[in-house]
């Protein structure tokens, strides 16, 4: 037992780490452009438009006549919804977490940067955030923005304006306390400093120096939590505050959980969907990751 | 050195609660539809004024907010508001007797469960790092990371609970009633909010732990002749946990909002149905209640994370500025 | 560390694991004894006090403790129940209950003259404890307006320990029918007319079973039995059969299936929404189904003083973009009726010329042209909100409706749910802009009577857009005459004020196990029904082992 060596296969960084093979590199980037074609261009293709509601063909099962994938108990066809569901989850998802990561990124990298004051406010600002929960706030920003006036029923913002707006604000501290962690870990490397003792301008540092190199570790992350906010959608789906019934993956799954004992395929057609995108969205999020170590481990 | 970190610690948490607190109890006062519209639609002017003054909303904000605060300081977490006033309705308290203790036990075995399975997983994985076994069993784990929780909760529930018919689908069952029944219907959502876990968690430590492998006190024990489990649990285990910790505790929080999910899926009636029957009903004092509870549960969270993260890793001990 | 090897420590945990597995896998015991029954319904809990409008489920289960007056037998006729008997002068304004002797409250309390006296003023919003909310309304009405005691006395009186004498100042023919009003008026001890707590945590009623824990935990309502309940069975045995009773609020009908299927409850209730439940169920050898008679219609009671249903286009877009047809289909799944016309055809509101006519017709085109014209008219789209409760059968059969309004080309979305409480409250209230309601229901018109009197008790609100039906319906109601009726029926349906949608009979699905559904028999003779409008006859019913 004595001098096996505990690692067995001794090898290269990048194996060791994990890296997942070039295999997984296609598949994931396949799914994820197939995803986003659709998103952009569903609205051509040759399908059942997504709400039309066949009335004679009500529950049917997967490879039926007309309907591929089924229908559910309300005669919507599953494929139709899955690929008007592509827009609105990918575009909720990826809206809020760019958005996120725009703002969340600027507020770290400036209090990392800043400190001070600046980096306190603004750090306080992201632990209360973090601390309220998610559920509690989605639920109070659709009652305050998207429930319409009863007396003027056409007010109200679009429920999906209104998730893009709470899960953005969700994902800002995320990402913020990323971005500062990161940031002030590379504000203390040797190069940063070189470049501030022979005067370099407090601004072009952040821009030559910290953000391109802040970056990479944010965007590893972000992909990940665009895979995480379209689970959440599917999870307010269920609580009734996600996007309209049927106009989502995860609002499919919600609408059609009901009749899982009698038509499964409508409830897990759905929610393989939303695996295989969170996969392929994790799949590139853990490839930056490998990346930046990579290169971190370089430097 | 330590005191005055630890305070300044104390009272940066403090701030946190009292903001949260605070921005939800403005928040709330937001949403449109009035508690007593609500609860009285019907009634006259005299009537609604009347239980305005007996529930205390008639006060501004700030002062219901502190009213609020000094009642919560002395465990009195307010009423559920009902139309006969004030000792019409429940406190708030017997109702969280009832809700918390689901919610709190689904979320520590979700815990228990996730980490007693991960971490032999990803000790086994890092050991076997880059085989056959490793590479199936991680693709494995990483698929099955990507479903969401309630997917496998209603999969399960139809499956395991419908269709073999061997565990109950909805309800909770308090273990003083019937501790095996109590465990039966816990079974399954623990089991839906765990496996995500398990996954990531195995992956994390599996990481770590093939990092920690490669440094030099690991080669020194193995030429000392130690068996490569000794090693493993002993040795390698506490300072590969880091992450795993770190991770551990964000997940707490993330779980706390989770499980409102599962909760519905199952029937169990717990804290987080709770919470959103509070919003729907306009329950300020409810809700902050709640929310106060929430918020300070996260922020012992992340204390708890800080200070495992110092004892667990004597390396961090000493470098953290 | 222990010392135990590797593959030692493998086999104990291989053990333990194992006797986990077996003693979570063990047959569960069955869901109730055969002196417990669970029962589960798909509405929370919002209060059973004077004050309070719950929903028929909760409705059912406040029946379980506190009982009416009157009831309806299962030929639909109203008879005495806690009453023993009632008179009426031949004006119809002079109403004498001669109560029965020797009935008692769970706390102890004699049900007499000063008992009902009591529930009447609390009912009438007279109680200062207790607020006057949506039945005083009713109440109010039918006793001509009372604001103090004085009047109250004046009205209403205590003849005898066991009778009481109410002087109505208008012709009520069907007072005695309100006075069951599905369940919803029921007699109250005095002490807990008292408390403020009444409804919430705690209520002594007449019933057979008496709370045992309620209200702390919205989803669950544990009664155990009355030993002095005051019905016998037909045998002369004492009521009732079972120990307790646990409510178990289950919002998710899917799930309430399961539960049942698997024998985690004994009875559950289901809406006629639950069609593709329903069906499954049938098929099930352990499951018995009872279905009431098909004589509830849902109707939509559009909020005339409020857009867009102040507009008679708008109205009548709703009411062609109905595929009623479909509803039964889709939603149903051959479990509800199509209703073109209001209530049964025997009911005095139904014009259907004993289903030949139809009143309210789907028709695609003319939806169009209406909201077409809607916004010729106002300028803006149709857009439509329809109130949610939390229970899944309600946003099924909502967003069914909703899709039926989009292909017409309105906008439709459903508001968050809430509790079924409060849909109705705020429907009353005129807060939304229509209301789902099975009013016209049943045999008689008397509850239905509730939203069209010359009260703000107007769900339509067309009191203030339409006068002349509030008359219609006020002569209607006095002199009770089918044919008045159905004139105001008529404007209902041109107006479009009311929009039929199918009609069911509400269902309770039990467990082969359980026994002695419909079987109490009433104490004039006579039973009642099996499945009413709220529910069935708790005190009879008992699990088999």
């Amino acid at each position: 037992m004595c001098c096996t060596p505990l690692l067995t296969h001794e090898s290269e960084v990048g194996v060791a780490k994990g890296r997942p093979g070039p295999l997984g590199f296609y598949l994931a980037s396949g799914w994820l452009l197939v995803c986003v074609f659709t998103a952009f261009f569903g609205d051509f293709f040759p399908l059942p438009k997504w709400d039309e509601y066949d009335y004679d063909n009500l529950g049917l099962p997967l490879f039926s006549d007309g309907h591929l994938l089924g229908t559910d108990y309300d005669g919507s066809d599953v494929l139709s919804g899955l690929v008007h569901g592509a827009r609105t989850s990918l575009g909720i998802s990826f809206t809020a977490v760019f958005i996120g990561s725009v703002i969340g990124g600027l507020l770290g990298i400036v209090a990392a940067y800043r400190r001070g004051w600046v980096d306190s406010v603004v750090t306080m600002y992201f632990n209360v955030s973090l601390a309220i929960p998610t559920i509690v706030l989605t639920l109070v920003m659709v009652a305050l923005f998207a429930t319409p006036n009863v007396d003027d029923p056409s007010s109200g913002w679009p429920r999906e304006l209104v998730l893009i707006i709470s899960l953005t604000l969700v994902i800002i501290p995320i990402l913020g306390r990323l971005a500062r962690g990161s940031a002030l870990s590379w504000s203390g490397r040797d190069f940063v400093l070189v470049a501030e003792s022979i005067g370099m301008k407090k601004r072009s540092i952040l821009r030559t120096h910290i953000i391109p190199n802040v970056l990479p570790s944010m965007m590893s992350v972000a992909f990940l939590a665009a895979g995480v906010v379209i689970v959440i959608e599917g999870g307010l789906a269920i609580l009734g505050v996600g996007a309209n019934p049927g106009a989502s993956w995860g609002s499919m799954l919600a609408k059609n959980r009901g009749e899982l004992a009698i038509t499964p395929h409508t409830t897990l057609v759905p929610a393989g969907v939303i695996g295989l995108t969170v996969m392929a969205l994790n799949y590139f999020g853990d490839y930056f990751r490998l990346r930046i170590d990579d290169r971190e481990s370089r430097i | 050195m330590k005191y005055r970190v630890a305070l300044n610690n104390l009272a940066k948490a403090v701030l946190v609660l009292f903001l949260v607190t605070f921005s939800i109890s403005i928040l709330v006062r937001w949403l449109p539809g009035d508690p007593i519209e609500i609860l009285m639609p019907f009634a006259t002017e005299e009537g609604r004024a009347a239980l305005r003054a007996e529930l205390g909303l008639d006060i501004n904000v700030v002062q219901y907010y502190f009213s609020w605060l000094f009642d919560l300081l002395r465990g009195d977490f307010g009423v559920w508001y009902a139309s006969t006033g004030d000792g019409g309705g429940v406190p708030v308290r017997s109702m969280l007797a009832v809700a918390l203790p689901r919610s709190l036990l689904i979320m520590l075995y979700t815990m228990v469960v996730s980490i007693v399975f991960a971490v032999p997983l990803g000790i086994f994985l890092a050991y076997r790092a880059e085989t056959r076994t490793d590479k199936t069993i991680s693709n494995v784990l990483f698929a099955v990371s990507s479903i969401p929780s309630f997917a496998i909760g209603l999969a399960l529930a139809f499956v395991v609970g419908v269709q073999l018919d061997l565990l109950p689908v909805i309800g909770y069952v308090p273990f003083a009633e019937n501790p095996s029944e109590h465990f039966r219907s816990l079974v399954m959502p623990v089991v839906s909010l765990s496996i995500g876990l398990i996954a990531t968690f195995s992956r994390l430590l599996r990481v770590d732990m093939i990092a920690t492998l490669r440094e030099d006190f690991v080669t020194m024990a193995s030429s000392k002749g130690l068996s490569n489990m000794w090693i493993l649990w002993r040795h390698v285990l506490r300072p590969s946990s880091s992450t795993l910790m770190t991770s551990a505790a964000l997940q707490m929080g993330a779980l706390i909002g989770g499980a409102v999910v599962i909760e519905t899926v199952f029937a169990l009636n717990g804290f987080g149905m709770l919470l959103t029957t509070a919003i729907a009903t306009r329950q300020y004092l409810a809700i902050q209640s709640l929310v106060a509870l929430i918020a300070v549960a996260y922020i012992v969270f992340n204390f708890i994370v800080d200070v495992l993260y110092a004892v667990v890793d004597p390396r961090v001990r000493g470098g953290r500025g | 560390m222990n010392k135990l090897s590797r593959g030692n420590r493998r086999k104990v945990a291989f053990v333990m694991a194992m006797a986990l597995v077996a003693s979570l896998s063990q047959v569960a015991p069955a869901a109730a004894k055969g002196d417990d029954i669970v029962i589960l319904i798909g509405e929370k809990d919002s209060g059973w006090c004077a004050q309070d409008s719950p929903g028929l489920d909760q409705i059912s289960a406040k029946n379980a403790v506190a009982e009416t007056l009157t009831i309806m037998n299962e030929k639909g006729k109203i008879v005495p129940y806690l009453a023993k008997t009632v008179e009426n002068s031949a004006d119809f304004k002079t109403w004498k209950f001669t109560l029965r002797e020797g009935i008692y409250f769970h706390d102890g309390e004699e049900l007499t003259a000063a008992t009902v006296l009591a529930n009447v003023a609390a009912n009438l919003g007279l109680n200062p404890l207790i607020p006057a909310s949506l039945p005083a309304i009713a109440w109010q009405d039918g006793f001509g307006g009372v604001t103090s005691l004085a009047q109250f006395a004046a009205k209403a009186q205590a003849l005898g320990k066991y009778v009481v004498q109410f002087n109505l100042p208008a012709p009520r023919p069907l007072f005695n029918e309100s006075w069951y009003a599905n369940g919803r008026p029921v007699i109250w001890s005095t002490k807990t007319l008292q408390t403020k707590a009444c409804g919430t945590t705690v209520g002594a009623g007449t019933g057979p079973f008496k709370i045992k824990s309620k209200g702390v935990d919205q989803f669950q309502t544990v009664l155990e039995a009355n030993p002095n309940y005051w019905r016998k069975d037909a045998a002369g045995k004492r009521l009732p059969k079972a120990a307790t009773v646990t409510y178990k609020v289950v919002l998710d009908a899917a799930q309430r299936t399961n539960a049942l299927v698997k024998g985690q409850a004994d009875v559950a209730t289901f809406g006629a929404s639950s069609g593709p439940q329903l069906n499954e169920m049938k098929k099930n050898a352990k499951l018995v189904l009872f279905e009431g008679r098909r004589d509830t219609t849902w109707s939509f009671h559009m909020n005339t003083t409020a857009a867009p249903f102040n507009s008679k286009n708008a109205r009548l877009a709703f009411s062609y973009a109905i595929d009623r047809e479909a509803l039964a289909k889709v939603v149903a799944k051959g479990n509800a009726d199509p209703a073109y016309c209001f209530g049964a055809t025997y009911h005095p509101y139904n014009l259907s010329n004993g289903g030949k006519k139809k009143c309210a017709t789907f028709d695609l085109a003319k939806a169009k042209q209406y909201v077409a014209a809607y916004k010729t008219e106002t300028g803006k789209n149709l857009t439509v909100l329809l109130p949610t409760t939390e229970s899944t059968e309600s946003a099924k059969a909502n967003q069914a409706v909703c899709n039926m309004l989009k292909k017409a080309g309105a906008a439709c979305s459903l508001m968050p749910p809430v509790t079924a409480t409060a849909v109705i409250l705020r429907g009353f209230a005129l807060q939304q802009q229509v209301s789902w309601f099975n009013v016209v229901a049943g045999y008689s018109p008397a509850f239905a009577d509730l939203f069209s009197r010359k009260t703000n008790l107007e769900l339509s609100g067309f009191r203030f857009t339409n006068p002349g039906l509030a008359a219609c319906f006020q002569t209607a109601l006095e002199t009770n005459a089918a044919a008045k009726y159905r004139e105001c029926a008529a404007v209902l349906h041109g107006e479009a004020y009311w929009v039929p949608t199918y009609s069911e009979g509400g269902f309770i699905v039990a467990r082969n196990t359980v026994t002695g559904l419909g079987e109490t028999s009433l104490p004039v003779g006579g039973k009642r029904p099996v499945v009413g409008l709220s529910g069935f006859d708790i005190a009879s019913v008992k699990v088999s082992d």
